[in-house]
């Protein structure tokens, strides 16, 4: 059964006219689910007050229930649809979002905004607790372009800001491309003792002539000799923390990858560390060799296997 | 959800919406229905949000001052609600060990 309204209301029955519309008017704006959207109990507090006033706004009806003519279901409304239902579908014209790339959460933001915004408004615990307003201030935007050793293996290096002053950056190991660093503190000054913003540096990391990067492995192309192909043997192959040895299968070809465990990039807290993927490629020698030609011409003739025989049939044309 | 209703039909819904309002709230792109040749077809989701109208500019009494700073505020907050959940979907849709690194991640900055 329906409760007391007046209850419902906060109310007494000798309540008047006017502040049972106070009432219901403060209870409506604590709990619209609405203006609630993330509290799942505000529908049922809603549909509990709005029946309440239901009953007592008509002079009316409420003395036909102080008479106990009527009792509070009496006047239930008909379950309504929220807009809130209806607000988080993908194709809701309503959304509206700020300009993009202007802060907000819009389409291009990066998702690590969004953490280390969500993050950042619980540790300041809001704007103006101590009752005076003070807010916290802008954040301060800037690129930075790092070679990409320093990206792979952490490093700290300085940016000069506009007014002549420079600001220590600690890259973080394994920093990608576009990724951006946020230094707490390091933006514009708050308002009335509010903290100050955070300076965000978006890092770019130059391509290097040797190394590329895929998550968190290296990727290298090893040119091998012909004869290191065939025969195999130990190779020095570079990584991205010093040259270190590479044992060639014997009869290795090119496109062949090996995989030097660990010599990727580490994540700075995690302690797990990519690979280095090295892809073979197969050089002859420069010039010609004689001798090699010669070898070569012989061993042909006694030679039957034709890499390209299954390429040729499974291309079905 | 295909259903679309007629004006006619939205002021009878909507029991407390009077036509002029209606009218002014459409002019003012409180809601936006459809436009078909014999008039303005509205779906649930405008009906829902007629109901909010009335609800903040009757029971709160909101002018339409108000109702131009309440609304947009109100959209803003939705689409970022639906980013936020998309995100999460996302997060959730990865691998764990991916969730765990994007966790420590998060809590070192």
């Amino acid at each position: 059964m329906p409760d007391d309204p007046y209850k419902t209301l906060g109310l007494t029955k000798s309540a008047t006219a006017d502040e049972i519309r106070k009432a219901y008017r403060k209870l409506v704006r604590t709990s619209h689910p609405d203006l609630h959207p993330d509290d799942p109990q505000a529908e049922a507090r809603f549909k509990a007050i709005a029946a309440a006033h239901e009953l007592l706004r008509d002079p009316e009806t409420r003395a036909r229930y102080d008479a106990g003519e009527i009792d509070s279901a009496g006047v239930e409304r008909p379950r309504r649809q929220y807009y809130r239902d209806f607000a988080g579908a993908s194709d809701n014209a309503y959304q509206t979002r700020g300009a993009q790339g202007r802060g907000g959460f819009g389409g291009g933001a990066d998702p690590a905004d969004v953490f280390a915004e969500i993050l950042r408004n619980r540790s300041r615990g809001g704007a103006g607790t101590g009752g005076g307003f003070s807010a916290p201030g802008p954040d301060a935007r800037f690129t930075l372009t790092i070679p990409f050793l320093e990206a792979a293996r952490g490093g700290e290096t300085r940016i000069t800001l506009p007014d002549g002053s420079n600001l220590a950056v600690r890259i973080p190991q394994g920093t990608e491309d576009g990724q951006t660093l946020r230094l707490r503190g390091k933006g514009q000054p708050g308002y009335a003792g509010g903290p100050a913003g955070d300076a965000l540096i978006t890092v770019h990391v130059r391509p290097h002539p040797v190394f590329r990067r895929d998550g968190d492995d290296i990727l290298v192309i090893l040119p091998i000799t012909i004869d290191e192909a065939v025969l195999g043997g130990k190779v020095t192959a570079p990584t991205i923390d010093g040259p270190v040895g590479l044992t060639i299968p014997k009869g290795a070809s090119s496109g062949h990858t090996l995989r030097l465990r660990g010599r990727g990039i580490a994540r700075g807290g995690t302690g797990s560390k990519g690979d280095q993927r090295v892809e073979l490629r197969i050089v002859s020698p420069p010039g010609q060799d004689k001798a090699l030609a010669d070898f070569l011409t012989e061993w042909r003739k006694t030679q039957a296997h034709d890499p390209r025989a299954e390429m040729l049939k499974d291309a079905g044309t | 959800m295909s259903t679309r209703f007629t004006e006619d039909e939205v002021i009878a819904a909507v029991t407390r919406l009077t036509r002029p309002q209606l009218i002014r709230y459409i002019e003012v792109a409180f809601v936006r229905p459809e436009r078909a040749e014999q008039g303005y077809l509205f779906r649930q989701v405008d009906l829902a949000r007629l109901e909010l109208l009335c609800d903040l500019s009757q029971d709160l009494e909101l002018d339409e001052n108000a109702l131009h700073v309440v609304i947009p505020l109100l959209d803003q907050l939705h689409a970022a609600r639906l980013d936020l959940a998309r995100l999460t979907d996302t997060l959730r849709a990865l691998p764990p060990d991916l969730q765990d690194r994007i966790a420590r991640y998060t809590a070192q900055r």
